[in-house]
């Protein structure tokens, strides 16, 4: 059976430390650029860690809302997730202002900052976020891959690290390594179609379903990351 | 060229995207291991507890003697149970076994608890407790409703016609049940009469709310419905995507047979209601026949034979078209919730019961016909079967007493049985005077025993029955009273007396059982925690503290605390604090910090204060967003309209007012408001209609009385207006302002009628300053100088208390501290030169002091001060103070200022002359010379010599009004004994100096005739009400042979006073 969020967002809700761990550090710094984003003025920043934290424990709770998802058969993880991390925003918000009211004294229990509202504009971040979360996940499938695969492999990711990271020329790294120029390219559009598969195989995992909506999803972080 | 431009578009993104990914980076990527570990530990925990919904930790469940089980649902066993703690039996829920380790099962367990707990109504069985039994299962607890289902009820029926008025009135009950929930948001998915409980007392009840949907908004939200909160109502998306196929097939609609869960919604329940009318009326819900059928038909929306028989029941037409409506396949065709529903069923009921008293009526009538042709002809006949008869009679008599007695008995049952399904005081009346029919016969002996025992029983139960309905009614009625009257006291428009409107509260409060006394008491405080008014006494006690705060410090903190107590919402008590320590600015900056997020009391009372201290602008902004967010809020969008109306925007606060009648239409303050509203704005017409609308629903309604008052006014008609006033001050006798409106009116009519109106407003509120201020123009008019006195001290006291607190607490009070400090100047000028005039000038200089205090460049306070000065002989202070009013004065009476001042500089030269004459000097012999001798001997207090002067200068000639005045005053002073001068006079020489005194007084008051009348009249009163006079005003205390004397000297003075 394919391993997909969904799988893994099971093995979390059993308790399953590898699973939780991967969710966790996948998407941890899309749900923080979120709520870093929307909590960028007033006194709510220090709640950003709580928040992600019932972000996860939403994901995985028995019966949640993602999990219901799946049960449904709707695949895409992304909204979803988005939803959750929506709601948790808003609910810590009302939280913090019944709470602010309720116990602090009333001068400064007013001082919470509207969060910016602009839904628009955070769903931009997220998506960012999101999509730099996915790639940083390539190029550790990618690494892992390599590191099995053996010296050549690993070269070749070092070949894009070199090209991509560094900005040298395939020439200039011929030049410095002393291969051959023509190798160096072959090995190069060999790396560049790893990374490709790579990006694939996570796509597939954060989008299980049909191929035509990962090659959609794959289209729209592209254009996401070159815009 | 570069390496990139041969790729393709697609190839140019992917290196974009590598770009992105090996671009180096200075930040280490985060760790998220904290977090990790927080959601593993958090897991893991939930997985220990089962996934379970958190609930209070609660051992309470031992102490329940759980019983036989009584019921079983798909979820749960009831038991039959006992709380010790309190004494009384209760149901305890219970997860069944098989469910217990399924989290969806144990939160909607948990959901059907809290929304039992949370729908507070008489057809929802109340939960008592919630919680975990010792194994882990969740129970709760609730009251124990003897009786029979709904389901048993209607399988005992021969046919459906039997018992169809009970059943309909069960049924109206269900709908209002139900209308309820629909309107806190709450649709319950599995109504059937399986589900509905008929206790013994006609109670109806729903039950089981385990399949209960918390929708995100309620079909149509009532005021002051909260939304509900269970385990599964936080975020939405849970909400929506909640349930499943579930119910019970012969009660569902297609779209919930159909597994829509998104589509179900109140109409759902209508559908099962229009079942369940179905079921009374033709004897089946609305599938029947083979169970493995009827989830298809319901799928389906099979109803052509539910129709069918709803066509043949013997039925109206309009309560089948109630049925067919409900039983709508479409959702769209049915109406939107089971509140429409109730209201089509009480018009339904309404007329019907119009038709059965029009019927009655008619029966009644044919019997009577009946009856006398009947009676005719026993008359003829009677005569033929007597022999007959008196065979049979004693047989017979027998007979008829078994068959009396079971007839009483059978009234007796069917009274039970109407007044436990009606409830109301008047049909348990009924049953128990049919209770006591049917014991009359026992005392007759005339049944056996088991007759007898049926009776007791019978009427035992009418007689608790008939005690609790009357109870519940009185305490209905009670709570119906209070709540009516802190909402009429709290709509009124605001009187300036916080005394009487505290006073006003009071009356309230010890109506409802809570005195003064009792405000610290604890058992008061619990018993109005358990209050069924308990919010609307939490409002009315902030009402009676911003009114105490005025003038009781002490009362508004006990009430202050009874309110914290009750209601411990922080920003409110935050307000409340701010009040009592009569901190304006702090109240303001709080309520001006509240949000309309914040809690609605704190809005409300926030809004009200700010408006209150003067901010109406801030005010109306913050209750303009609060009531957008509260949009049910009675009171917060009351005291928008107030604010409003403070500000004089009338046709926002008339829209606002319109909306305040739709969620009361029958209050009929909101409808005198309103009137009030709309006379102000300028619209008379509308302003009666809508006053007169008020006094039909409360003819004793005194702002609707005042309202059409003015408006008559206005048109002229005074006549009418003035018995309007009189009608609102006879429903509000301690209205104020009300007394004062009348007594302007009645000013041109009837003067004294009108001094009495005013008489009667200080009655009402001592500290009233228009009153006071009506009333000492007119006691000065009528020569009662005294009273107008008594009034200006009035007014300054009232104003100084006004005065003397710092922030007011409402804004008729702000603007009332402005216009009471003007009313106190002017109060204290007058009352300065009153004083003066009647020879009070130590008093008068005091007064005059006090102005000068307050307004250091007013000229008529120096210009008082420097008269008490010049009279008392100080002359060199007095001519400081001329100068002041000099230095002030902006060129009035410059030329009375310079005579003044010069006869002063002469008074001063002549204290030199005086003192010449001690000397030995010969004195002067003209009548002026002496006078002006007199005149400053009487003000540096020696009255004796200035009697003696006085009369050497009537000798000398003539005096003038003036000079007989202060002739008469020196010498009633000399007779009193008032004067440096006067201590070796004997008991002669002064009854000799008061034969002048009354002498030079008639020439005095003679002198006056040619005076204008009101001047007169004035003068002379003011003249008669002089100190040196207190010794002769009343004969009474004088000698014999002097009284009729001076008694003709006043007479005299009445009569050219009056002329």
């Amino acid at each position: 059976m394919d391993v997909t969020c969904w799988t893994v967002i099971r093995g979390a809700a059993d308790g399953r430390d590898d699973d939780i761990a991967r969710f966790v550090q996948a998407y941890g710094p899309v749900v923080r650029a979120y709520l870093e984003s929307r909590w960028r003025r007033g006194s709510l920043r220090e709640h950003v860690d709580d928040a992600i934290q019932e972000v996860f424990l939403a994901c995985f709770d028995e019966g949640g809302v993602l999990v219901r998802a799946q049960s449904s058969r709707v695949q895409a993880f992304r909204p979803f997730l988005l939803g959750v991390v929506r709601n948790i925003a808003r609910r810590t918000e009302a939280a913090q202002r019944k709470r602010a009211e309720r116990e602090a004294d009333v001068e400064s229990g007013f001082d919470i900052a509207d969060p910016d509202g602009d839904e628009k504009r955070l769903s931009r971040v997220f998506d960012r976020a999101w999509a730099a979360s996915l790639i940083r996940e390539t190029v550790g499938v990618q690494a892992e891959r390599a590191k099995r695969m053996g010296a050549d492999a690993e070269r070749r990711v070092e070949l894009l690290r070199l090209r991509f990271g560094e900005g040298l020329k395939v020439r200039d790294i011929a030049e410095r390594w002393g291969t051959d120029l023509k190798a160096t390219h072959h090995e190069f559009e060999r790396a560049r179609g790893e990374f490709r598969t790579a990006l694939i195989e996570v796509m597939r995992f954060h989008y299980p379903g049909e191929s035509r909506s990962v090659d959609k999803e794959l289209e729209r972080l592209m254009e996401l990351i070159a815009g | 060229m570069t390496e990139s431009a041969h790729e393709s578009p697609e190839e140019q993104t992917l290196d974009a995207v590598m770009r992105a990914a090996f671009e180096p980076s200075d930040t280490p990527p985060e760790n998220f291991d904290r977090i990790v570990d927080a959601v593993r530990d958090a897991t893991a925990a939930r997985a220990q507890r089962g996934r379970a919904p958190r609930l209070a930790a609660s051992d309470a469940f031992d102490r329940y003697e759980l019983g036989e089980p009584i019921g079983a649902g798909g979820m749960g066993v009831v038991y039959r149970g006992r709380d010790p703690n309190f004494g009384r039996d209760v149901a305890v829920k219970v997860l069944s076994d098989e469910h217990a380790a399924d989290a969806s099962f144990v939160e909607r367990f948990i959901e059907e608890a809290q929304i039992g707990g949370q729908l507070e109504h008489p057809g929802i069985v109340p939960v008592h407790e919630v919680g975990y039994r010792p194994d882990g299962r969740p129970y709760f607890t609730m009251k124990l409703v003897d009786g029979a289902t709904l389901s048993e009820l209607l399988a005992v029926r021969a046919e459906p016609t039997d018992d169809r008025r009970r059943f309909l009135s069960i049924f109206e009950r269900i709908c209002e049940t139900v209308g309820y929930a629909h309107a806190r948001g709450v649709v319950h998915r599995d109504l059937k009469p399986h589900n509905i409980m008929v206790g013994k007392f006609g109670e109806v009840q729903i039950m089981d709310w385990g399949l209960a949907k918390v929708l995100a908004a309620p079909a149509r939200p009532r005021p002051g419905a909260d939304d509900l909160a269970t385990v599964r109502s936080a975020p939405d998306a849970v909400r929506s995507a909640s349930g499943s196929v579930m119910g019970t097939a012969a009660y569902v609609p297609p779209e919930q047979a159909r597994g829509e869960v998104a589509a179900v919604d109140a109409r759902a329940d209508v559908f099962a209601l229009g079942a369940i009318l179905c079921e009374i009326l033709t004897g089946a819900p609305a599938y029947a026949g083979p169970a493995e059928t009827l989830w298809e038909k319901a799928r389906t929306g099979d109803l052509a034979d539910a129709f069918e028989r709803i066509a043949h029941a013997s039925a109206d037409d309009e309560l089948r078209g109630i049925a067919r409506e409900a039983l709508s396949p479409s959702p769209d065709a049915r109406p939107a919730d089971a509140g429409v529903v109730a209201e089509h069923f009480h018009r339904y009921r309404s007329t019907q019961e119009k038709r059965a008293r029009a019927s009655a009526l008619a029966a009644s009538r044919a019997r009577m016909r009946l009856a006398v042709v009947v009676a005719v002809a026993v008359v003829l006949l009677a005569v033929g079967v007597t022999l007959y008869w008196r065979e049979h009679d004693r047989a017979d008599r027998a007979r008829r007493a078994e068959a009396d007695a079971a007839t009483a008995i059978d009234e007796l049952r069917d009274a039970h049985v109407l007044a436990v399904e009606r409830g109301d005081v008047p049909t348990w009346r009924a049953a128990a005077a049919a209770a006591s029919r049917a014991r009359a016969w026992i005392e007759r002996g005339a049944i056996d025993d088991t007759t007898i025992r049926r009776i007791e029983r019978l009427a035992d139960a009418v007689e608790v029955g008939h005690a609790v309905a009357v109870r519940a009614d009185e305490t209905r009625r009670h709570d119906a009273t209070t709540r009516a009257a802190l909402e009429r006291l709290r709509l009124m428009p605001r009187p300036f007396d916080h005394a009487a409107r505290a006073a006003r509260y009071a009356a309230v409060f010890r109506d409802y059982g809570v005195g003064v006394a009792d405000l610290d008491d604890d058992r008061t405080r619990a018993a109005l925690e358990t209050s069924a008014l308990r919010d609307a006494l939490v409002d009315g006690l902030d009402g009676w503290l911003t009114a105490a705060i005025r003038f009781d410090s002490r009362l508004a903190a006990r009430i202050g605390e009874l309110a914290c107590r009750l209601d411990r919402d922080r920003p409110r008590a935050a307000l409340r604090a701010a009040v009592l320590a009569r901190d304006g600015d702090r109240a303001a900056a709080i309520a001006g910090a509240l949000t309309p997020a914040s809690s609605p009391g704190a809005v409300r009372l926030g809004g009200f204060l700010l408006g209150a201290l003067g901010a109406s602008e801030p005010a109306i902004a913050r209750l303009r967003d609060a009531v957008e967010e509260h949009p049910d809020d009675f009171w917060m969008r009351a005291h928008l309209v107030h604010c409003l109306e403070v500000v004089g925007s009338w046709d926002d606060a008339l829209a606002h007012a319109a909306v305040l009648r739709a969620l009361r239409p029958d209050s009929p303050m909101v409808w005198a408001r309103t009137a009030r509203l709309l006379e102000h704005a300028g619209r008379p017409d509308d302003a009666a209609r809508t006053a007169r609308r008020a006094l039909e629903l409360d003819e004793t309604c005194a702002t609707a009385h005042a309202v059409l008052a003015t408006v008559l006014a206005d048109r002229g008609e005074a006549d009418a207006a003035i018995a309007a006033l009189r009608r609102a001050i006879e429903h509000d006798r301690f209205d104020a302002p009300l007394h004062v409106r009348l007594g302007r009116m009645l000013m041109r009519r009837d003067r004294a009628a009108a001094e009495a109106a005013f008489e009667q407003a200080v009655q009402s509120s001592r500290h009233y300053v228009p009153a006071w201020q009506a009333l000492a123009r007119l006691r000065m008019a009528r020569g009662d100088v005294g009273g107008a006195c008594e009034a200006h001290r009035a007014i300054i006291r009232a104003g100084e208390r006004l005065a003397a607190v710092p922030a007011a607490v409402d804004e008729t009070h702000s603007r009332m501290g402005l216009d009471a400090q003007a009313a106190v100047d002017q109060a204290r000028f007058s009352l300065a030169v009153l004083l003066v005039q009647t020879g009070r000038n130590d008093e008068a200089g005091r007064v005059a002091r006090r102005a000068i205090a307050r307004a250091p460049n007013d000229p008529r306070a120096w210009g008082v001060l420097a008269s008490s000065l010049d009279l008392r002989g100080r002359y060199d202070d007095a001519l400081s103070a001329y100068a002041k009013v000099r230095e002030h004065d902006r060129g009035r009476g410059r030329a009375i200022l310079d005579r003044l001042i010069a006869e002063c500089e002469r008074k001063r030269a002549t204290v030199e002359t005086l003192k010449r004459i001690d000397a030995g000097e010969a004195r002067p012999t003209t009548h002026e010379g002496l006078m002006h001798l007199a005149e400053v001997a009487l003000a540096t207090g020696r009255v004796a010599l200035a009697a003696e002067l006085s009369r050497d200068a009537a000798d000398a000639g003539d005096g003038s009004l003036a000079f007989y005045e202060r002739a008469a005053i020196a010498a009633a002073r000399t007779a009193a004994g008032d004067g440096v001068d006067c201590a070796t006079l004997t008991a002669e020489v002064r009854t000799a100096w008061r034969e002048h005194a009354r002498e030079w007084l008639l020439r005095a008051i003679d002198a006056h005739a040619t005076t204008p009348p009101p001047q007169r009249r004035v003068a002379l009163h003011i003249l008669a009400h002089h100190a040196a006079f207190d010794r002769v005003r009343d004969p009474a205390a004088l000698r014999a042979d002097e009284r009729a004397a001076w008694r003709s000297v006043w007479k005299r003075l009445d009569t050219v006073a009056g002329g």
